[in-house]
This record gives C-alpha cells, structure tokens and sequence, in this order.
C-alpha cells in the first residue's frame, strides 16, 4: 500500500507567542525532511483592529492591569510583529537553503488559516492557548483548524519529548495508509519505532494486514509494531499515548470524524504533537 | 713532674700496644656473621631508648616527642622501628568522612567512624542514590501517583476554565465577546461573529453606547480579578503537586534509607546524617526526575551530572586502605601535606569546589598514632611549623588554604569542620635546632617536653663488642650482603672506635657503618669470595679514602716539591712543626704547618700575626694571650717582659682557629727567647693552660698520620715523630702503616703532660725546675730563658737610661723600653 506522498509546501502560522516559535521549529524541520517551500504566515487580526477603533477600547493585561487600547499602536505593533517574524523565518531557513515566504494577511484568523490551507500540503500551527504551571490550554484557532482542515494539519505542543515512539492510529483503510506514508515521509530515518494502534473493528483481517505491515516496513527500513485499541475514543487514546511515553500522534479521518469538542479534549490532554492526516 | 724533677728530659714514647685497639676476632664467639641471630635493638642508646618509652607512655598533652642527634645515627630509622615494633598507637584509630552540611553547605560535616566503616559508607550511599534514581522516577510513574497529579492538574484547569467561561458567558449575555490580545484579554460589542466595527457603533443610540460601556467596565472589572486568582490557584496547586510527591517518594526513599541505616546500627552519627540526607532529597525531588533536554542542541546547558554529589561521602582516611601502620612520616612536610588542602576544578572558566575535594594531611593520616616528621624539612618549609604548632596547640586539625589563612582570600570558600587530633608528633632533627627551637621559640618547650638525645658513641668493652658484632650482623642479613667473618667485623669495631676518635669508645652512627659494609661486600665480590673478610672491609676503607683525597694528595706533594715549607730533619732556632686538621666533606685530615717565633725588646707583649690580619679564631686569640699569660708568671714574675714576640703560621692563607697549636707556638716562642734549636723532625700539638699543663686536643690520629704522611715522603729517618698530649692516648686508633712504622722504630709518638716535657722533648735540652730561691739550674732551657729576658730587660733600661739623659737622642726607638723599665721599677 505504498502511495508515495507529494508535500511540496508547508504553510507555518505564525505570532508573536512562544507557541508560534515551537510551530516554526517544527516547520523548519519537516521541510529540510520533505524538501518543500515553507510559507509563514501572520494574519493581523481584524476583531484586534476593529476593537482598537472602539472609542472605549481598553485590554486587561495577563499581570490584572487595565490600559487604554488604540489603534494607532496597534498598527504599529502588528508591523512590528510582522517585521521580527519574517526575519525569524529568514533566519530559520535559509541555513538550510530551503525555500521560504512571508504573507501578511488581514481577517479572522480562523478563516484565514482555513483558507490558507487550501493551497498547502500541510498546515502548521501552535497549540496557542493559556497556559498554566502544569496544563495547556489549546486555543479556540487551533481547535477550529485541526478539526475543520481540508488539508493535513500539525498541531505543535511546546513540550518536547525525549522518547522517540509515534503512535499512529491505523485501521488498514487507505486513508490510514496515507497517514502511515505521511508519517514515514515526515520522520527522519532511525528515529525510535512506530506504534501502529488499530481500532477494535471486526472486519479487519489482522494476518493480512501484519503481513502488509512488514513488507511497508522492509520497504522503508522503519520498524513498527501493532496494538489492538480497545476503543476509539480519546480518554483511552490519551492513556495509550501516556504509557508509551509517546512524541506524536497521527490521526487520519475526514473532518466529521473529528468534532471540536473531541478535537479539543484530545489537544488538551495530551503532551505532544499531533497530526491530523486528511 | 717527677721526671722534671729528676732533672731529666725524659722521653715519654707510647708503647706500640697504645697505638691502636685491636679487636679480637676470636674474642667475638663466631665464625661468620650467618652464625648469628637478627637482633634489631638499639645499642649503647639505654637514656634515649627510656626517653622514647617515656614519651610515648605519657598521655598528656604537649609531650610530643624531639629526637637529637646528628644524621650518621639513623635516627629517623631507629625511631620508626622502635614506634613501629611498640605495637598499638596511642588512641583508637579511626575514619574519617566528609559529607555535606545541609544547613550550612559551606561547612561540610566531619564524620567520626569506626576503621572501615567510612568507604561502606561511601559504596551504601553511592549505591542509595543510584537506586533513588530509578525508584524514586518509578514511583512518580505509578497509577496511583499519576492519577492524583492528573487529578490536580485537572482541577485547576477546570478552575481556570470554569472562571473564563463565567466571564464568556457573561460576556455573551450582554451581547459582547471576549478577545485576546497579544499581552492580555479585552471585551467588545459584537456584531455577528465578529466585532463591531467602528463605524457601526457610532451609529448606535447614546443609551446603548452608555449601557455598552458600563456592562465592558463590569467585565473589565471581573476580568482583573479572575487574573488575580489564578496565581493563587497555580501555587496552591502546585503546593498540593509537591505534597503528593513527598507522600509518594517518602515511601520508597524511606524503605532504600532504612536499609542503610540497618547496615550501620548503634552509630549515631550515621543515623543523624541519613535523617538530613533524606530531608534534603524530599526537598529536591526533581533532581530526580527524568531532566528534560533543550530543543536547541548549542544552547544546552551541559548535563548536571553534580546534582548528586552531595550526597557523596568523602573517605577522608580510610583505616581499612592505610597499611595498618600507627606510625606515619611524611617525607614532605609542606603546609598542604601536613594539613591537607581544598581542591578545585576548572569549570567554563571558574575554580570551583566541594566537599568532595577536601584532601587529607599528614596530621589526618597519623591521628591516632605517631606522626614522624624530620624538623629541618618543616622548617624550611614555609608555613609548616606555625601550622603544626598551631594544630597541637588546638587539638585539632582545620583545612586552610594560606590565602584563607593569610587573610588574602575573601571569596567564599569551604571551611571544613575541624577534626580532632589525638596523636604524638615526633621530630627529628639535629641538636642545634633544637637548642635554637627551645631557645627562641616560646611554644616549643610547651609542645615538645620530650627530648629524646642520642648518644653518638658508646662505650668500647667486651660485652660492647659483641653487641656491635650483631648489629653488624643484622645489617648484613637485612641488607642481603655476603656473611662477614669475625676478622672483617673485628676490622668494624676497630673502624667504628676510629670513627667515635677514641679507642675506648665506639662510634653509634649506623648509617656509615652500613655503607661500609655494602661497598666491603662490592669488594668481597669483586674478588669473587663467598665470605667478606678483614682485607675486603679495609680495601672499602682506603677506596672511601681515596675517593676523596684529592685535596691532602695536593697539600702532600706541595710539602713534597718543597713549596710549602717543613723540615723533617735537622734543627732550627724560633721554628717548629705544628699541627692542622681539615675537614673537607666527609674526609679529615692533618697536615703539618711551620710556626714560627721572633723576640725583639719590646713592652712585653706577644703579637698574633694571625689576629692582626683578621685570619685567627677567636679561640686561637685565647690560646695565644694565655701563653702571654704562662709566659709572665713563669719568666716575669720579678721583672717586667721587655720584649715583644711574634707568632705565625707561616704560608698559610686561610682562617686558623682552635688551641691545639699552643704548645708548638710556646716552644717557638721559648726556643727564639733561648736561641735555643728545636729539632724539625718532630711535630707538636696540645693545647696549654696558665700553668704549663699540655690540655687534650681533637683530630690526634689524623694529625699523626698528617706528619707521617710528609715524613715518608721526605723520607723517614728514624728519629722523627709527634709529640701529643698524655691525655690523648687513648683516643688513639692509628692507621696500620703508622702503627707498624713505630714498631720498626723509624717513627715515635711521644706523650707529655707539661709544656717542660715538650721542650725538652724538642730541644733535647732539659727544661729545668725552680729552685728554692726561685731560680732555674744552669744550662736548663728555663735558665736560658730566664737570662734572656733579664739580658733583655736590662737592655730596656739602660736604654731608658740613655733616653734620659739625652733627650730626643733615640727617643723613640727606646720609648717601649723605657715604659716597660719604669713600670718595673716602680713595682
């Protein structure tokens, strides 16, 4: 079942938040692995712009304290965000001579990002969000992206992961066939082992599809084994994902597979990266 | 006297028998050396041995130990075994440990253990941590502790949720919504899905917009204080985060901990520092978590492999790893050595340091025993002696860089706890230190009460020898040498008297009499025998010899071409054969040397040339005024001295000193007075008192074979020889072919007791004794003095006279005269 997967362009968003940082890191690196052209993207927020124009327009800062909110710095900030940012690409990428784009765009940031991802082959994003001492919150943007996307989506998590596993949800279908192939695209050879976790689903011949597996897995030199999953459902994927300690999860389905409500519970409970493959 | 009063100038030559001490081989009881048994204890020292036994008993404090004695003795061995062989140190021995101080760091806790109890300690406690860094990572993996973690995370993030979708909901009722900021949150009136755009709002009634702001003031109102709360809520879910680790790791480290302390029961000291130990590492819990690694490989921060070092344990000394030895030398008493040191290691460029890095000294190693130092090396190395006297003092040894020390250091640095000392220091060192010690440093008398002196020599009888013989043997057997018969070790203690310059006495300087015996046994196998014998011992003594005779070999064959001057035959008014010893390294040797008299009238005095050009001793100017002395109360007791004399020792251009010439320069002196002839083929040394007795001088054999030496060479004729005081004779131990030179009768060693003796020995005239009317017999030696200097005193006189009577006329030739004559005649 090898389809060989094409990703020539990868689209980053970015902000001026850490969690932007963590996305373009992870950007830079999937692009050195698949060669393509990394586009980085910062929309200016139009509720931002449009509050500043509010006569009475005023933010609470994270520190509780109260300040006047205007336009004109505004602007002036979202220039200076957009300036800094294109030079942290610049500077991310052209050591490793990969291809690369600034766009500025002016909008909702959901529509956007959904709308940018139209021409991509995958979408990057920050898990933006609060975040507390010990809990990330996933932000309303990445939640909406993952689970809306047309295209394959990687939510970036700021923790990092020593263990070198990825767990990948695969059920046999071609579209877990797809994700397995985008995952092998998108990891660097030797990198720990592939946890394959298929769905309690009566219909899959299990010997067929091992006998699949292990020829995939001479084929691209990776080694991976399978797990039956008891359920589908995320608090038993949240465990899995715990006990192996796992770098990233990789989830293929359409988008009604993935309803917000699940696609947050899943972001904020787990630690790491997750693919959404569609 | 006797003599003297039989009026004869009697000869008094030593018996050939008194010449040297023969040590009987057959008197010695063996055969060969393998006969005898080792025997390590140390001869003729009884004092200093009962000394040593006292020191060590005494328990008190300051009564550490000083060896005297010169360095030939081999007192840093005789005292090392001795201590050794005494058996137990003088407290119980133990370990000593470094660890940690937890309330203090910079004072790192000294541990008092029982011997070989420190290094368990320190594999118990290496293997502790290694196994809290699995258990402790285990037991946080647990289900029990993750799902009460999970729970807490869960509660404040619901907590935090709950509070902003509140806020939302608020929101959303009075139609606004909730907007993130780059640095914070803001609300607004909403229009659809998004905001209200500006130009819409100014569209809206002035009561809608009054009622917009008042419902975002409320908001903005509520927003700051749910941003106040949730610091609160993340400490106190952290605080609970950090008790359920505590409850969880508590356990398992208790369980390791216990294990520990099982293997160290009924020490306290361990269970005290195990209690901290388990404190700390329940306040330091994340040290033992999985570290996390920077994403950004360059801006690594190198790992921290040191967060366990402090619950290392510092095996400072370690009783189970010594030799088992109580006595300690430290070759090299520098500061560091003795008190140890705080080492540091380079990090990115800073010294830093820890507990780990305490090294022990000498005073560490030797508590609880002896510590034996050598106090030349401690003196001369700057810093020791203040730092021991100090640790002695104090009763207790405190690591201290000198910078610290010196006050140059103000950085922080460790201060290790200071550590008991029980022990005794034993010094070693020569006899003039320790007189300098005990005379300018006031703590030296209050810190070492013990003077342990050795003797350099020992008394030379029967039973004697045969304790010698079996040092002899020992050192033989303990330096692997071939067996010595009983011929070579005789030659041995015949050495060894020579070495102590006395015949009855032998010499306790071991460390030569060692070397004799290898280089006898080099020889002994150069000869390719089994056995060293008598010829092996004397070949090893003149190869020593000529070794290093370079210098006497020059001297001689200057004598020899005539370019020094000494008669050996014929006679010579005003001149006589004196003679000098020197000693160049370890070589002395004699040599004669030409003195010389001349009289001329004068005020009475005798005029040292050697002291008026700055080249005579102190104690030579002392011998020279008590023959002024001796000369005045024999010849001028009536009448002034109206001469003045000079003395020289001719051709020589060094510094002279010592007494031994008296007799020589006296008998010059009277030979010039006397014009009376001395006979050059006889030498003369003594020293003289203010009554004309002949004092005991030093150096008599080598001073002998000095003029033998020259007289062989120029010839030996038969009536040559040396004159030397009586009291001399029985530190005779003369080498052989001197020995066998008077036995042929072609050379003499003569024995006097009064300056009378020599002159007559050496003018052949007899001196002469006072009479009852106080005068000396005609043609004596005295007599003839006597009428010279009354001829001479008379000549002062009457020039005196002369003066007088023509003023100025040869005034100042005749005024010493004249002011010797006048004091005389107004006695």
């Amino acid at each position: 079942m090898r389809e060989d997967v094409l990703i020539r362009r990868i689209v980053v968003a970015l902000d001026a938040s850490r969690h932007s940082s963590d996305a373009l890191r992870a950007a830079i690196d999937l692009a050195r692995q698949t060669n393509a052209e990394i586009v980085g993207l910062f929309i200016e927020d139009e509720n931002l712009l449009r509050l500043a124009g509010l006569p009475f327009a005023r933010e609470v800062m994270s520190s509780a304290v109260q300040r006047k909110f205007d336009a004109a710095s505004v602007e002036r900030s979202l220039r200076a965000s957009a300036a800094h940012l294109a030079r942290e690409l610049q500077r991310a990428a052209e050591p490793h001579h990969l291809r690369w784009r600034f766009v500025v765009a002016r909008g909702n940031v959901d529509e956007q990002l959904l709308e940018a991802e139209k021409d991509a082959d995958l979408l990057v994003i920050g898990q933006a969000g609060r975040r507390s001492h010990h809990v990330i919150e996933p932000g309303d943007t990445a939640v909406r992206v993952a689970a809306q996307a047309t295209k394959t989506v990687l939510v970036q998590h700021p923790v990092l992961q020593r263990n070198q596993t990825l767990l990948i949800v695969f059920d046999g279908s071609p579209r877990a066939w797809r994700a397995l192939n985008t995952a092998a695209k998108l990891r660097p050879r030797g990198r720990g082992e592939l946890v394959l976790l298929t769905p309690p689903q009566e219909e899959i011949d299990r010997t067929q599809l091992d006998a699949e597996l292990q020829l995939w897995c001479d084929e691209n030199q990776l080694s991976a084994r399978r797990v039956q999953l008891l359920d589908l459902d995320v608090k038993h994927l949240v465990s899995l994902v715990r006990r192996h300690h796992a770098c990233g999860l990789v989830l293929s389905g359409e988008r009604s597979d993935y309803p917000e409500s699940a696609v947050r519970e899943l972001l904020r409970q787990l630690s790491c990266p997750v693919l959404f493959v569609r | 006297m006797d003599r003297a009063q039989n009026g004869t100038s009697e000869r008094r030559a030593v018996a050939v028998s008194e010449l040297y001490r023969v040590c009987d081989p057959t008197s010695l009881g063996f055969e060969t050396t393998r006969e005898l048994d080792d025997d390590r204890s140390v001869i003729g020292q009884a004092r200093a041995i009962e000394a040593l036994e006292f020191g060590v008993g005494m328990r008190h404090e300051g009564y550490n130990l000083f060896v005297l004695g010169s360095s030939g003795l081999d007192l840093l061995g005789v005292v090392r075994r001795y201590l050794t062989e005494r058996g137990d140190g003088r407290a119980p021995r133990y370990d000593w440990c470094y660890v940690h101080n937890f309330k203090a760091p910079h004072q790192p806790r000294a541990l008092s253990l029982p011997p070989s109890v420190g290094s368990r300690l320190k594999k118990a406690m290496a293997a502790l941590i290694e196994e809290l860094q699995t258990a402790i990572p285990a037991a946080f993996e647990s289900d029990d502790y993750r799902t009460q973690a999970q729970e807490i995370e869960d509660e404040f993030s619901e907590q935090q949720r709950k509070a902003f979708t509140e806020l939302q909901e608020r929101a959303d009722e009075h139609g606004m919504g909730l907007i993130r900021t780059p640095v914070g949150f803001a609300f607004a009136p909403k229009k659809g899905e998004g905001v209200i755009r500006p130009e819409d709002y100014e569209k809206l009634d002035d009561d809608e917009k009054e009622r917009i702001e008042a419902v975002l003031a409320v908001l903005q109102k509520d927003m700051e204080e749910t941003l106040r709360k949730l610091p609160r809520w993340r400490k106190e879910s952290r605080q609970r985060l950090k008790r359920i680790e505590r409850e969880v790791a508590t356990l398992t480290l208790e369980t390791l901990i216990d294990e520990v302390r099982q293997n160290f029961p009924e020490l306290p000291a361990i269970d005290d520092y195990l209690t901290s130990v388990k404190g700390d590492i329940l306040d330091n819990l994340d040290d033992f978590k999985p570290q996390e690694q920077a994403q950004n490989p360059f801006l690594a921060k190198a790992p921290d492999n040191d967060r366990f070092k402090r619950y290392e344990v510092n095996v400072l000394v370690d009783q189970a790893a010594s030799d088992s030895s109580h006595v300690f030398y430290e070759d090299h008493p520098a500061y560091v050595n003795l008190i140890g040191r705080i080492e540091h290691v380079a990090h990115f460029g800073n010294l830093k340091t820890d507990f780990t890095l305490i090294k022990p000294g000498a005073l560490h190693r030797a508590n609880g025993g002896f510590l034996v130092l050598d106090a030349r090396k401690v003196l001369t190395n700057g810093f020791s002696w203040e730092a021991l006297k100090r640790a002695l003092t104090a009763g207790a040894v405190r690591i201290e860089s000198l910078g610290q020390q010196l006050g140059l250091v103000s950085t922080v640095t460790l201060e290790p706890e200071e550590i008991p000392l029980e022990l005794k220091v034993v010094l070693v060192g020569d006899r003039m230190i320790y007189y300098l010690l005990h005379q300018h440093d006031p703590d030296f008398a209050r810190l070492f009460k013990v003077a342990v002196d050795f003797e350099e020599e020992m008394e030379r009888s029967r039973e004697n020898d045969a304790l010698f013989a079996r040092l002899v043997a020992t050192l033989v057997h303990e330096l692997e040498l071939r067996p010595f018969s009983a011929a070579a070790v005789a030659r041995v203690i015949e050495h060894a008297a020579r070495m102590a310059a006395d015949a009855e006495r032998l010499s306790t300087h071991t460390l030569p009499i060692a070397d004799l015996l290898r280089e006898a046994d080099y020889w002994a196998g150069a000869q390719a025998t089994e056995q060293v014998e008598a010829s092996h011992v004397q070949r090893a003594l003149d190869a020593q010899h000529r070794r290093l005779d370079r210098v006497q070999r020059r001297m001689l064959e200057a004598i020899e071409r005539e370019t020094v001057f000494i008669d050996t035959t014929g006679e010579r008014v005003g001149q006589i054969n004196g003679l000098a010893v020197f000693q160049l390294g370890e070589l002395m040797f004699g040599r004669p040397s030409r003195i010389t008299a001349t009289v001329r009238l004068g005020k009475g005095e005798v005029v040292d040339i050697e002291r008026e050009v700055d080249l005579g001793g102190a104690l030579h100017s002392k011998a020279v005024l008590i023959i002024s002395s001796l000369l005045g109360s024999r010849y001028g007791r009536e009448t002034p001295l109206s001469f003045t004399a000079s003395l020289v020792f001719e051709q020589s251009y060094g510094r002279i000193d010592g007494d031994s010439a008296s007799v020589a320069e006296l008998v010059a002196l009277l030979s010039a007075l006397a014009d009376l002839p001395i006979r050059q083929s006889l030498a003369v040394t003594g020293s003289l008192n203010q009554r004309g007795d002949v004092q005991p001088i030093g150096g008599v054999n080598e001073k002998i074979e000095g003029f033998f030496d020259v007289c062989r060479a120029k010839g030996l004729s038969g009536g040559q020889g040396v004159l030397i005081p009586e009291a001399n004779t029985k530190h005779l131990m003369l080498r052989r072919d001197v020995v066998e030179a008077v036995e042929a009768g072609t050379f003499a060693i003569y024995a006097v007791r009064s300056l009378d003796q020599a002159l007559e020995l050496l003018t052949g005239v007899p001196a002469g004794d006072l009479d009852a009317e106080g005068r000396y017999p005609a043609g004596s030696a005295n007599r003839r003095v006597a009428d010279r200097i009354a001829t001479l005193t008379r000549r002062a006189i009457e020039l005196a006279r002369l003066a007088k009577e023509k003023p100025g006329d040869g005034e100042d030739a005749a005024s010493d005269a004249t002011e010797a004559a006048g004091e005389g005649e107004r006695r």
